[in-house]
């Protein structure tokens, strides 16, 4: 059964990856309110820890080439057994696509058009992330390359015009607050933007080459864990204290650009760069939905189900939150333990799994 | 489904989205909007309520072509309301003033001086939490009312705000006047130990000829003014927190006073744990100084003369620090930033000292370290008078 016929090259994959986690690192709010300005420390720990969870990811997929992870399961634990975790699977990606159209909502509303209903903006924004589905995998991450790009050159841009407004006393007193604070941090920069990149075990499948799986996986991590250290340095330099108070970081960084009256309000770079990033994050997860559905009940394509599971992650995002307080509270407390049963828990176990299955039964999972 | 059928519906689509996008319900255009050129908050009789005058920038007035009846007119206008809060104020204003304020160009927020010593924390708090207001507004406080700092008619601008941000952003010149951001202003405030300075402006002259000029910082014990600090004092701070960009400095020499340009300094400031537990803050300055007004010859190529100077210009850089540090002791309030220091140098100690610094900062020792460097003479190199040989002639004949 081929659903996707579409195939990638290792390039795109890892930039895929990299503007994935890229989406992420604007709204760095709910790691910084945690760790302040030890945070930049936090995201190494994190980015250590979560090349672990990736380390899963890349057995899982060398020992089942050519499935995605909804496949996998099925090998692994029977069809029965494996179509519950699809079905968890498929849920997880559909609530994270709808968390991250209301990222965007949030900020539009709350930032740059407040008096826009929030239905408004999320009808449009999904229905384009719907078009970029419906073209296929292949037209999706050729985009990443031109994304990861243009985030790089804005935040080369915007670090050098804030040059002058830095100060690097504002990184001490380092490592002051108690190490559950960092254990929590860490545990919040894996989850949220690093091991996220689990979705991509959907896609796997499409890269020509299989071999380079590791690869892509571990470059695309680094592309994107170093913009996210830029951009945290970034921030805690210029904003000081006043990093805990505020709600979006970023923006308020980009805020404070003014040299000589002239060059100033450059906010719209932010806006441009959170839109065009996120816009990648949710085709990606709102693809991994819809081609979940379709290999669970055995679908002879999924093309039919884009419109009505965008339906769902508009209705989604909805009432997934009444507040950005809510979705705040629950980004830095909730979410960090509720992803970490997508992206170690059963990962975790289905790589035992089949590894006991592989030594003790000498059944062929397949060869890499 | 048809392939000319399939174009026809994305077709649609594509139409839906481009009139979806045409209009957003916050579509603000020139004509609509009066932009906030200045705020300024004052104290009313009423407990409750304050006074705010918003000064409102008039777009056709500040033309600079145009016939003479319009340039005698003013280019503002300047609208009054009390309410509960700021917020309230700016709104209600919409019972007088035909157009919704627009506060993101607004470039000062002037507090009079009456509201500042109760407080300005809850003033300031609308100014950060409004998406359109920004973290790099000046804050200044008005000696009198601020409302009546705003009606003064600048020469040679055409709007009292934007005079004012000027006059701010001119700060380098003398280094005698600070530059307080709301961003700067709040991070002091968030810190708990560093007290927020703010300058301070008067209105000098009488009715006819009244001109605004800026007079000394404005000292807050955490949100309250109380006290300030005069010119000199002021440029001390400024040495302390590595703020001075120029300014002058006029130094006594054996021979009539020269004044001397600052053309740069940079100054660190760092804390040292002595060995009984306690700190020294110290303060190492390096300037350069370019010689700018001599009264009398002083010969400025010799080296001897060159370092006697510079000697003097550090001295008197020491006295205005001093003089600075003194006043902030007197006040008890850490303008300087020196528990800030001391958390960055020894977390763990100040975590148990921090509470009771109130009373450890004005017995505080500190270390001045002021090095000056004289780069230059200006475009003269000696006092111009006749060559010594040439006078002793005139005097012998």
């Amino acid at each position: 059964m081929e659903l996707e016929k579409g195939k990638i090259s290792a390039t795109h994959l890892i930039f895929s990856i990299g503007c994935f986690i890229q989406g992420s690192t604007l709204l760095s709010a709910f790691v910084i309110s945690v760790t302040k300005q030890d945070t930049w420390f936090v995201v190494l720990t994190g980015f250590i820890i979560s090349m672990g969870t990736i380390g899963i990811y890349i057995a899982l997929a060398k020992m089942h080439p050519h499935k995605t992870i909804i496949q996998m399961f099925e090998a692994i634990f029977g069809t029965f057994i494996g179509k519950i975790f699809s079905i968890l699977y498929i849920f997880y990606f559909l609530s994270l696509a709808g968390l991250n159209s209301r990222d965007v909502g949030n900020f539009v509303v709350g930032y740059i058009m407040p008096e826009t209903p929030i239905i408004a903006l999320l009808i449009m924004f999904v229905f384009i992330c719907s078009w970029a589905v419906r073209s296929g995998i292949e037209t999706m991450v050729s985009y990443s390359f031109l994304f990861v790009v243009i985030s790089y050159i804005v935040i080369i841009f915007i670090f050098l015009l804030l040059i002058g407004e830095m100060n690097f006393n504002n990184f001490f007193p380092a490592f002051t607050l108690p190490a559950i604070k960092y254990v929590q941090g860490t545990h919040i920069v894996a989850a949220i933007p690093f091991s996220e990149i689990v979705v991509f075990l959907m896609i796997v499948p499409c890269l020509d080459n299989q071999k380079k799986v590791a690869e892509s996986f571990l470059a695309g991590l680094l592309i994107g864990g170093i913009t996210l250290l830029a951009v945290i340095i970034r921030d805690i330099a210029t904003l000081g204290n006043m990093i805990s108070f505020v709600t979006l970081p970023s923006y308020e960084t980009v805020k404070l650009i003014d040299i000589a009256h002239i060059i100033t309000r450059m906010e719209v770079l932010y806006a441009i760069e959170l839109l065009v990033l996120q816009f990648f994050k949710v085709s990606i997860l709102y693809y991994a939905t819809v081609l979940g559905i379709a290999q669970v009940f055995n679908l002879r394509s999924y093309k039919p189900y884009i419109l009505t599971v965008g339906i769902i992650i508009i209705s989604l995002s909805i009432v997934v939150f009444d507040s950005p307080m809510e979705n705040a509270f629950w980004g830095s407390t909730v979410a960090p333990v509720y992803s970490s049963i997508f992206q170690l828990l059963f990962p975790g176990v289905a790589l035992i799994t089949s590894l006991i299955r592989y030594i003790f039964k000498g059944i062929k999972v397949g060869q890499s | 489904m048809n392939r000319s059928f399939t174009i026809f519906l994305k077709l649609i689509a594509v139409f839906m989205i481009i009139i979806c996008l045409t209009g957003c319900w916050n579509r603000r255009e020139l004509d609509s909007l009066s932009v906030l050129v200045g705020i300024g908050i004052d104290k009313t009789d009423e407990p409750q309520k304050v006074n705010v005058t918003a000064q409102i920038a008039i777009p056709s007035k500040i033309k600079t072509s145009g016939n003479k009846d319009e340039s005698s007119s003013s280019a503002y206008w300047n609208i009054q309301y009390k309410a509960e809060n700021v917020f309230t104020a700016l709104r209600e204003s919409t019972f007088s003033a035909s157009r919704k304020l627009y506060i993101g160009q607004n470039p000062i927020v002037l507090f009079g001086e009456d509201l500042a010593r109760d407080g300005v924390q809850k003033h300031i708090d609308f100014f950060l939490r409004d998406h359109e207001a920004r973290l790099n507004e000046y804050i200044v406080i008005a000696k009198g009312k601020a409302g009546a700092i705003l009606n003064v008619k600048p020469e040679l601008e055409k709007l009292p705000g934007l005079n004012i941000e000027k006059l701010i952003d001119l700060h380098y010149a003398t280094s005698k006047v600070i530059s307080a951001r709301l961003m700067d202003f709040v991070s002091s405030l968030a810190s708990g130990t560093t007290s927020p300075v703010a300058p301070m402006i008067q209105v000098d002259g009488a009715s006819e000829n009244q001109k605004l000029s800026m007079s000394g910082t404005a000292v807050f014990k955490n949100d309250k003014l109380t006290g300030e600090l005069d010119m000199v004092q002021t440029r001390g701070y400024l040495w302390v927190v590595d703020k001075v960009k120029g300014g002058l400095i006029n130094t006594k020499t054996p021979n009539g006073v020269i004044c001397l340009e600052i053309l740069h300094s940079k100054s660190k400031m760092t804390a040292k744990k002595k060995e009984d537990g306690s700190f020294v803050i110290k303060i190492a300055i390096n300037a350069d100084i370019n010689a700018g007004n001599q009264e009398e010859a002083y010969n400025l190529l010799l080296p001897e003369n060159i370092s006697y100077v510079e000697n003097q210009a550090s001295d008197t850089i020491k006295s205005e620090i001093k003089a600075s540090l003194n006043k902030a002791w007197e006040l008890k309030a850490d303008i300087f930033g020196f528990g800030e220091a001391i958390k960055r140098k020894d977390y763990k100690k100040w975590e148990s000292i921090k509470d009771d610094w109130d009373n450890i900062f004005p017995e505080i020792e500190t270390e001045l370290e002021v090095a000056v460097k004289l780069r230059g003479t200006g475009e003269i190199n000696k006092f111009v008078q006749p060559e010594p040989e040439k006078r002793e002639k005139n005097n012998g004949a």
